[in-house]
Order: structure tokens, then C-alpha cells, then sequence
């Protein structure tokens, strides 16, 4: 009988031992990792900028783009520690397409790929003119703007984007009333300013036509925006520096390597260049992206000389980033980025070099498994106007920006899952 | 436009578990004593663990078992404030084993059915690591045919041929967007057929009650031979993607020895020692069929031989009741640059314990419980970028029956 409870006893406590052992939380944990705010307020995130602060991609506005841009993804990220409510400027559903967009439809038989453009819902009310957003928003991200445009007067009638969501505000005022007013109204505790991009692009999409903002008129307007953004309030935020405009895939995807082979023939080709003199170009020489789909090459003029062919009818110096070109570009980006630096320096806010970011894609690089790179519509990370970020690029921008606000502010604020954004999309069904 | 050099199919590792993707349950009681059994003859899992000592098993035998293992790994990406885990999954390794011969003769035969490597591996669809691996399967059967000579009273040996059965299925998501925004996926599919071997020399009392056993399993590289590779992807693109692949991977040499020491005619303890030829699994490589849309890849693994120590006990309590427990140590293979989150290894710590009851002489069943704690490891992997903190923890319940005849 003892035997026998001591046997019952045995057996009972080891079964008990496995049960114990199934049902003890099974689910491991890791290090304690909390999130902080650090020495930064995110309650009333403001974010002022350009079209990559808009969402902007494909070369349009709509939902999408707006619903990824990098300050809804920051925005996300900034609940973990204290964010508040954070609102773009969203076209309604009906609305959804915006200004219109380029989508990928099919390639041709050499493989170049075709684009189409979205032209249903759209959120024109008359040509040049959107239906007016109402209510607030803390998205102030506005396509076209250049540090050169943030003060001037009347603006709203050059930019149907800012007409869009000017409100009550009146059509004179600049863009960083707009802000300003906007940011006192709601008590804004957070910034980020991520401009000066468009006044580079808008010389460098254009073969060197438009004029380069001077650098003194930079630094003047930038500061003083600045300076307003931080206002009575002292606030707090993040300054990025210009990308590396000649890395994005709109100025690498024409070459002359590739023109050579859409003709079949290692031929010449002739351009004018930004002094107006027509010379043979090399391979230092850069071509924007519609070039490819112009259809202008060997088209023959009145006297049968083939555009590009001959020097008698070179291609247009619109559609050529020549080396003198190319390097002006350099060395003004270098110079704007050495007063952005300065200013978030100066006034002790955060600096996310983003200069620096575009040049680790420049080559391919993995980022959890994917291999992503600069690259038009193979590196996922620029959008089919090979100017702006699809919603991964603004993914790993955002989590730049995160990185950098981490680091001044000495906060934790949780990067994003980038694998769970979207790069560049194919037509068509899903096949096997 | 150029061939569309897809995100690198790299990461295309196969399998996870027990010290990388070996697994070492291949016998219940064994189990309960943390995996020690090299220098023991206590039951026809010996096919297993020591050939040699299959020859001083007295009575003929079948047994068969099952395990129920359940890993639980948890992976935050660094600077990420959210953590992922793999979805709920029970893989069942199982064993085998029949043992016979004359009585009274020297010569026993066996074979053993088992499954040394293997693993079931599925995290979330859209995890953070999906471009990485987003689930792995994997068994290796291995079907061993044995014969066992008892040279003296004290000495025998063994030899098995091993023929292996191998099966994986491997997905990941594929840096490709389909029209619905979503990545396309790619699934590698596969079997292996192959062959190996595994022998041991068994010497009983040594010395005051003191064996020692010493085995060696033979490499298997199982190779995949037109495996399906299904990638969906965006209509456009698929004409350019592979639909077959080959593949070969080192499933690695295990010397081993270990030692039984009788503490009282009711009570013995077991120590082994393993050695882990993991230095052979250098890469991974897949070849595809059609490479005009992704290229063939070669994977750098460069994994180290590892060990492991296992002490058991097991009690026998009386003609009824055995217990048993155990605890262990396991080196991990992997080198740091290389995890993977489908073989998110490090080193454990492995505690086991068990029971088995006998109600007739023929009959008997054993119960197992072992619990594996893997050290929690922060790593960027050096191929696939993917940086983040690993922990895992591992329970695995097991049961087997046997009939002596």
C-alpha cells in the first residue's frame, strides 16, 4: 500500500512536471526595448516641404502616394511616444487619383517599359484648378515648392496644389504664412523641414534651363523659415539635407550606352550643350528620362539630317546634363546642404543627411532580404517619374528621419517594418 | 529595359532546430536523459545511437515513438518596438526501431526509421524578414538497416547503411510588386534521395561499471534534383522565371562518445559527447532553370563544427517505474553574420526529463519532456541585412511504445 501511493506519487508529480512545463508561457521574450520620447514633444507633428514631404510619386499627387508619404509613416511611428493626431491633406475617394499618375502598363518587345497615365477621378474642378481641401491638416508637404518660392506673395496662383488647400487664407499670402498660421493655431510641438530639393531639380530636369536659386537667397529664406518654424514656441525638429539629385534614376536611364542600342548601331550622337556649343557626347554625358519615349531620335529635319545624329541637328540641350552642367549640380547641392547644415547646427535641431542615404543605394544594398538600389523600377525604391520615392523609399526615409531624431533628441522612437511597403508595381494578374 | 535583376534569391537556406537543423530525438528515453545514449545498450534505439551496441540488447524488440515539437522563436528588428513570432506549428520528428536475432547468438540485426534534420519554420506572411524566408518544411527521414557483432564478451560493433529520404519546401516573399501592391512569392519545392552510413563500437564494463561507446554518422548530402521552383509573380514577368531547381546540401557527420556508468544495479548515469561536422555546409547554393529574370545564387553559410555535451540519469524505481532526467549543453554551428531567421540558432541550454512504465515484461511505454532555452542573439545578417534580436525556446513532448518478443 505504501508502495503503492509512493508510485502514485511518482508518476502524478512527473506528469505534473510536463503539464507544468507545456503550459509555462511558451512565448520567449527579448530584451526590455521601450519606446521614448526623449527630449522632444511629438503631440503636434508639423511637416513642411516639397513633394517628398507631400507624397508625391509617379509623377502626380493622389491618395496613395499622400497615405505613404514619409511624415504619415513618421507620424505612425511618433503614437509609440506621445504623437497625437496627424492629418494630410487626403483626396477624397471619389478623388483618388488627384492630379493623375503614371502607371507601369506592359514593356516592349526590346524590354523599355511603357507608362500610361491614370486619367479617371481625378480631383480637377477646371483645367489647372483641384477641388479646395477643407479642414485642418498638419501635412503641409507642397509639390513644386522651392526655398526660393516659400516667401513669395501670391503664390497660390502658380501652384494649383497650394490653391487646393489655402482655405480661409488669402490668395496673397506665401506659402510659410500659410504654415506659420497653421502651426500657432495648433499648437505644433514638432517640425520637420526637408526643403531645397526643387530649387536643384528644377535646374537639373531641365536640362540646365531654369535658374539655380543663389545660394545667398537660400540661406536668407531658409533661415528665416526656420526660424519661424521654431517660433515663440521653440520647438523642436529635424532638417534634411538636398539627395543627390544626379543619382536619381531620371538622369541615368537614357544614356548614351542605351541610345546607342535602341538604334542598333555604335553611332554618335550630337547635343548642345548649356553654352550653346554642339559637341559629340561621351559617356559623362546625362539624359533625362522622357527622352526615351519623345520619339525624337533620327527623326530627320527638312534637311534630312536625324535628330541627334547630326551636328547640324543635335539634341536639344533641354533634354542634357552636359559635365560643366553635372558639376554645378554637384558643387550647389554641396554648398546648400553645407547652410542646411549649419542652420540645424545653429539652432540645435536634428539632421537627417539625406545626401548621404541616396548614396548608400547608389549601388545595390540588402535592407531584410531585399535587394534595393537606386535603380529606375528594378531598385524599388524610386517611383516610375524616377524622381520621387515609391512608399518603400519613403519607408527607409522615414526611418532615416527616425534615426536622426533619435539620435539629437536622445529619444526612441520605433523605426517601421520596411518590407511591409510597396515598391514599384507590375500590370497585369499574378501568374505561376 | 535591361533583364530585371530581381532582389537576389538569396537566402534559400533549408531547414531549423536542435543545434542548427539537426534534430536529436531518436529516442524517448534517450530524450529524457537531455539526448545522452552512446554509451548505453538499454533499449533498440542503440540502431540510433550506437550500432555496436545493438548485439547486447537480450531480447528482440520494436518500438516506435513520436515526438511533438513545438518552437517558439521571437524576433524585434533593431530599433523596432515591435516583436514577431512564428506562427504556432507542431513538427513531429518520430523513430522507429526493431532489433532481432537468435538468442544466445552474437550476431543481432536492426533497423531504425528516424529523422535526424528537419524543421517547420512559418513566420507572418508580411513580417519584417519576408524577403528573407517566410516559412521552411523540411523532414530528412533516414531508413538504416543494421548489423551488430558482439566480438567479446565486452566488445561489440555495428555498422548501418543509411538510405535518406529528403523533402523540403521553402517559401519567401520576392521584392516584385503585383498590381495589387503586394510582393510576388516564391516557393521551392523538392525531394532528395541519398545514401550514408553509421557505425559504433560499444565496450561494456570497461572498468567498475564503467562503458564507453564511440560512433560516427556519415555525411548525407541530399541533393535536389529538379525541384519545382513556383514563383508567383506579376503576368508580365513570368515567362523569365525558373520553374526547376537543383540544390545540394551537407547534412552533416556526427562523431560521438559517450560513457554509461552503473552507480547501483538501479541507477545509471550517461554522458555523450557530439562533434558536429557543420564545416562542410560552406553555402547554399540553387541553380535555376531559366535565369533571365534572376540569377543563380550561392549563399555563404560558412558554418563551424559545434558539440554538445548531454548528461542523463535515469532511476529505476522499481519493476514498474524508470525515471529519468537530463541536461545539456549544445554549441551553435552558426557564426555571427549568419543567422537566419529560419535557423535563428545560438547556443542552448537543454533540460530534460521523462518516465517510462512497463506493466508486463513485453510491453512498455515512455514518456519524454525536454525543454531547449536558446540564447537570445542581436545580429545583422551580413547577406540579407535583416538586423534584429533572436530568442527561442523549444518543448517537446514525447511518447513510445515497445513490445519485446
Amino acid at each position: 500500500m505504501k508502495n503503492m501511493l509512493k508510485k502514485n506519487y511518482v508518476a502524478k508529480s512527473l506528469l505534473a512536471l510536463v503539464a507544468a512545463g507545456a503550459i509555462v508561457s511558451c512565448k520567449p521574450s527579448l530584451q526590455e526595448n521601450s519606446p521614448s520620447n526623449g527630449q522632444a514633444d511629438f503631440s503636434r507633428y508639423v511637416a513642411v516641404g516639397n513633394s517628398l514631404t507631400a507624397g508625391y510619386a509617379d509623377g502626380g499627387l493622389y491618395l496613395e502616394g499622400q497615405q505613404n508619404s514619409f511624415p504619415e509613416i513618421l507620424a505612425k511611428q511618433f503614437k509609440a511616444v506621445g504623437g497625437g493626431e496627424f492629418n494630410s491633406p487626403f483626396f477624397a475617394e471619389a478623388q483618388a487619383n488627384g492630379s493623375g499618375y503614371a502607371q507601369l502598363s506592359g514593356f516592349t518587345a526590346t524590354g523599355t517599359p511603357v507608362t500610361s497615365t491614370v486619367t479617371t477621378n481625378l480631383a480637377y474642378v477646371a483645367p489647372g484648378r483641384f477641388a479646395k481641401y477643407e479642414g485642418t491638416f498638419n501635412n503641409f508637404g507642397m509639390p513644386e515648392m522651392k526655398v526660393a518660392f516659400l516667401e513669395s506673395n501670391g503664390y497660390a496662383a502658380n501652384n494649383p496644389f497650394f490653391a487646393r488647400i489655402l482655405g480661409s487664407a488669402s490668395a496673397n499670402s506665401t506659402y510659410m504664412d500659410v504654415v506659420e498660421a497653421a502651426m500657432n493655431d495648433q499648437k505644433a510641438t514638432f517640425f520637420s523641414f526637408w526643403e531645397g530639393q526643387t530649387d536643384v531639380l528644377g535646374f537639373a530636369y531641365t536640362g540646365g534651363s531654369q535658374t539655380l536659386t543663389p545660394v545667398t537667397q537660400f540661406e536668407t529664406i531658409y533661415n528665416r523659415s526656420v526660424n519661424k518654424l521654431i517660433g515663440t514656441a521653440k520647438r523642436k525638429g529635424v532638417l534634411g539635407t538636398i539627395g543627390d539629385v544626379l543619382g536619381l534614376p531620371y538622369f541615368n536611364v537614357v544614356t548614351v550606352k542605351a541610345l546607342q542600342a535602341a538604334v542598333g548601331q555604335p553611332v554618335t550622337f550630337y547635343v548642345r550643350t548649356g553654352t550653346n556649343t554642339v559637341v559629340p557626347a561621351d559617356s559623362t554625358f546625362k539624359f533625362t528620362l522622357p527622352l526615351s519615349s519623345a520619339g525624337l531620335i533620327g527623326v530627320p529635319d527638312a534637311q534630312k539630317r536625324p535628330y541627334g545624329l547630326h551636328p547640324g541637328n543635335p539634341i536639344a540641350s533641354n533634354w542634357v546634363l552636359d559635365p560643366t552642367e553635372q558639376a554645378l549640380i554637384r558643387t550647389r547641392t554641396n554648398e546648400y546642404n553645407a547652410k542646411i547644415k549649419e542652420i540645424a547646427s545653429r539652432n540645435d535641431l536634428a539632421l537627417v543627411d539625406i545626401d548621404d542615404l541616396m548614396r548608400q543605394f547608389a549601388t545595390p544594398k540588402m535592407v531584410n532580404g531585399a535587394e534595393l538600389s537606386t535603380a529606375f523600377i528594378t531598385g524599388n525604391i524610386f517611383s516610375l517619374d524616377g524622381i520621387h520615392p515609391t512608399p518603400l523609399g519613403n519607408a527607409l526615409t522615414a526611418n532615416a528621419f527616425i534615426k536622426a531624431i533619435n539620435q539629437h533628441y536622445n529619444a526612441n522612437v520605433p523605426i517601421v517594418n520596411v518590407a511591409h511597403y510597396r515598391g514599384v508595381k507590375f500590370p497585369g494578374a499574378a501568374a505561376k | 529595359m535591361k533583364k530585371i535583376l530581381l532582389g537576389l534569391l538569396t537566402v534559400l537556406p533549408f531547414w531549423g532546430f536542435s543545434q542548427s537543423f539537426q534534430v536529436n530525438l531518436q529516442g524517448q528515453k534517450q530524450i529524457a536523459m537531455a539526448g545522452a545514449g552512446t554509451g548505453l545498450a538499454i533499449d533498440e534505439a542503440s540502431v540510433f545511437f550506437n550500432p555496436g551496441a545493438v548485439s547486447f540488447l537480450e531480447q528482440n524488440g520494436v518500438q516506435g515513438g513520436v515526438s511533438g515539437l513545438y518552437l517558439k522563436t521571437a524576433f524585434r528588428e533593431t530599433g523596432s518596438n515591435i516583436t514577431e513570432y512564428n506562427k504556432d506549428k507542431i513538427a513531429p520528428p518520430f523513430q522507429v526501431y526493431a532489433v532481432w536475432g537468435a538468442p544466445q547468438s552474437n550476431l543481432k540485426f536492426g533497423l531504425g526509421v528516424y529523422t535526424p534534420f528537419g524543421g517547420a519554420m512559418h513566420w507572418d506572411e508580411d513580417w519584417s524578414g519576408k524577403y528573407a524566408v517566410t516559412s521552411l518544411d523540411l523532414q530528412a527521414i533516414y531508413i538504416q538497416p543494421t548489423a551488430s557483432y558482439k566480438i567479446t564478451d565486452n566488445i561489440g560493433i555495428g555498422a548501418g547503411l543509411v538510405y535518406a529520404l529528403g523533402k523540403v519546401d521553402l517559401r519567401r516573399a520576392v521584392p516584385v510588386f503585383l498590381n495589387n501592391g503586394q510582393a510576388s512569392t516564391a516557393q521551392l519545392k523538392g525531394s532528395s534521395a541519398d545514401l550514408g552510413w553509421n557505425a559504433g563500437i560499444y565496450i561494456k564494463d570497461l572498468f567498475g561499471g564503467l562503458s564507453v561507446g564511440i560512433t560516427h554518422r556519415s555525411q548525407v548530402t541530399a541533393k535536389v534534383t529538379d525541384g519545382d521552383a513556383i514563383f508567383v509573380v506579376p503576368e508580365v514577368l513570368a515567362s523569365g522565371f525558373p520553374t526547376k531547381f537543383n540544390a545540394e546540401l551537407p547534412l552533416p557527420a556526427t562523431t560521438s562518445i559517450g560513457f554509461g556508468y552503473s552507480v547501483s544495479p538501479s541507477t545509471t548515469l550517461a554522458l555523450d559527447v557530439n562533434w558536429v561536422a557543420w564545416n562542410k555546409y560552406k553555402a547554399l547554393a540553387f541553380d535555376y532553370n531559366n535565369n533571365e529574370r534572376i540569377e543563380n545564387t550561392n549563399s555563404p553559410r560558412n558554418y563551424k563544427d559545434a558539440g554538445a555535451i548531454r548528461l542523463g540519469v535515469q532511476h529505476q524505481y522499481n519493476e514498474q517505474f524508470t525515471v529519468r532526467a537530463g541536461a545539456g549543453y549544445a554549441i551553435t554551428p552558426v557564426k555571427d553574420g549568419y543567422v537566419t531567421p529560419e535557423v535563428p540558432d545560438a547556443n542552448r541550454v537543454i533540460l530534460s526529463a521523462g518516465f517510462g512504465y512497463q506493466p508486463t515484461e513485453k510491453f512498455s511505454i515512455d514518456f519524454s519532456f525536454l525543454y531547449e532555452n536558446v540564447k537570445s542573439r542581436t545580429q545583422t545578417n551580413i547577406e540579407t541585412g535583416l538586423a534584429g534580436e533572436f530568442k527561442t525556446a523549444v518543448y517537446i513532448p514525447g511518447l513510445s511504445v515497445s513490445y519485446k518478443f
